[in-house]
């Protein structure tokens, strides 16, 4: 047997101090850890007992607490918020056990790469809410690259700022629910019928993450019409690793292809 | 360990190991009605509603739960008194080898409950948690949406 403690803290400060030790992690709906070889940890700490699936839909920001499961957000946005970043994302993820059951906590302190959360996060300028006291707040985009952000720590929640805009997620999958090869991100502000602000992201590439500067400045102050011939090849150097069963050069063409076609898909062309 | 919940509406005391799922905790209590297939989340063969939700037991450890409610495909109807849905897919010969079978009826019933009208589309996307490697899910999502209109009192 396996030598796990496990621990049922009441409230935030304890889990906090559980998961600040070393081999100690949190737990939330542990769709992911289950599958994890268990070395190394030594205790895991059950966040049940916590009230961290808070929903807040405010008029400024919104608010989702990290026990919150992929199938509570569609829930919350389903009567009004269909066409948001975060709903066309995570409607299709994994699969409809599996979004009942994937928190965005979880989902957030692993961010596998094939993951649906992080393009949308990333796109949205998403804050991470780690426990402490006070609460502290960091960028998505930091809490990415700075491990130290990670370890030993616990997500309370995720907020960004509630704003109109257009939006695709594209998964590029070979059934609905395997794991994507890669995901792209579009989130587009617009005036006047042009695009006033893009933000375009690249899950799983080499990088990671992509964020895809170049082609967000392309967009800018133009319509659909003027950028069906865009070749975002040209503009961004993406790049894939050699994965079983594809090919790294297919997968460029393809994220080039899907890039143009998902901001075209959000600007309402029948692509 | 150990922990209590209840079980097709009984209250149960379940004795597990701390890295132990909750798929072969039940099994080990004798729920063999919960299937042990990929043991990774992908074919849906272990589901179970936990709280009225549909949800993979084998990605789950027991050592989560506390006093939650738990139905199994067995909890839902028997033998000689199935549930609408079972008698669904004994009528749409919805089963071939059976071994699919109690996750895809956890997964209709689950659909059912939230959605009493669901179109073929949603039922499949209801089903995509499940695999089938006999019937090619035509019969499957048939007998999902004879059960619907059973429940509704239109079906036959």
């Amino acid at each position: 047997m396996t030598k796990i403690n496990w621990y049922y803290p009441k409230t935030l400060s304890e889990a906090s101090n559980l998961v600040s030790k070393s081999g100690v992690i949190p737990i939330g709906g542990g769709t992911d850890l289950v599958k994890r070889p268990l070395r190394g940890i030594s205790g895991i700490v059950s966040l049940r007992d916590l009230d961290l699936g808070r929903i807040g839909l405010g008029k400024e920001n919104w608010f989702f607490g990290s026990m919150c499961s992929y199938a509570d957000v569609l829930n919350a946005l389903r009567p009004e918020q269909r066409e948001h970043v975060l709903f066309r994302s995570l409607e299709y993820a994994a699969n409809t056990p599996c979004r009942n059951r994937i928190t965005l906590g979880g989902s957030t302190a692993f961010v596998p790469g094939w993951s649906d959360l992080a393009g949308p996060l990333l796109a949205l300028d998403a804050f991470v809410h780690l426990a402490a006291d006070p609460e502290e707040r960091y960028s998505f985009t930091d809490y990415l690259q700075q491990p130290d952000l990670r370890k030993g720590k616990l997500i309370t929640g995720i907020s960004f700022r509630n704003s109109a805009h257009r939006a695709a997620h594209y998964r590029e999958v070979r059934t609905h629910n395997d794991m994507p090869q890669f995901t792209v991100t579009v989130l587009l502000r617009m005036r006047d019928s042009r695009i006033d602000e893009a933000r375009l992201i690249l899950v799983g590439s080499r990088e990671r993450f992509l964020r895809l500067q170049k082609t967000e400045a392309a967009l800018i102050g133009k319509n659909a019409e003027e950028i069906k011939h865009l070749n975002v090849q040209e503009l961004e150097d993406i790049r894939f690793h050699e994965k079983p069963g594809t090919d790294a050069e297919y997968l460029r063409e393809r994220a080039a292809r899907e890039i143009l076609r998902s901001v075209l898909k959000a600007l309402g062309d029948k692509v | 360990m150990k922990t209590l919940v209840t079980i097709n509406g009984k209250s149960i005391e379940l004795r597990f190991d701390p890295d132990e799922t909750l798929l072969h905790t039940l099994r080990n209590h004798g729920y063999t009605e919960v299937k042990s297939g990929c043991e990774e989340g992908e074919c849906g063969a272990c589901l179970i509603l936990l709280n009225g939700k549909a949800v993979n037991s084998c990605l789950i450890f027991t050592a989560t739960l506390k006093n939650d409610n738990i139905l199994t495909a067995a909890g839902i109807g028997t033998l000689h008194e199935p549930h609408i849905i079972q008698q669904a897919f004994v009528d749409c010969g919805a089963v071939q080898c059976g071994f699919c079978t109690p996750g895809m009826v956890i997964a209709g019933y689950a659909l059912l409950q939230d959605n009493p009208d669901p179109s073929e589309t949603e039922i499949r996307k209801a089903l995509s948690g499940n695999l089938c490697r006999c019937t090619g899910y035509v019969k499957i999502v048939e007998a999902v949406q004879e059960a619907s209109k059973r429940l509704r009192g239109e079906g036959s």
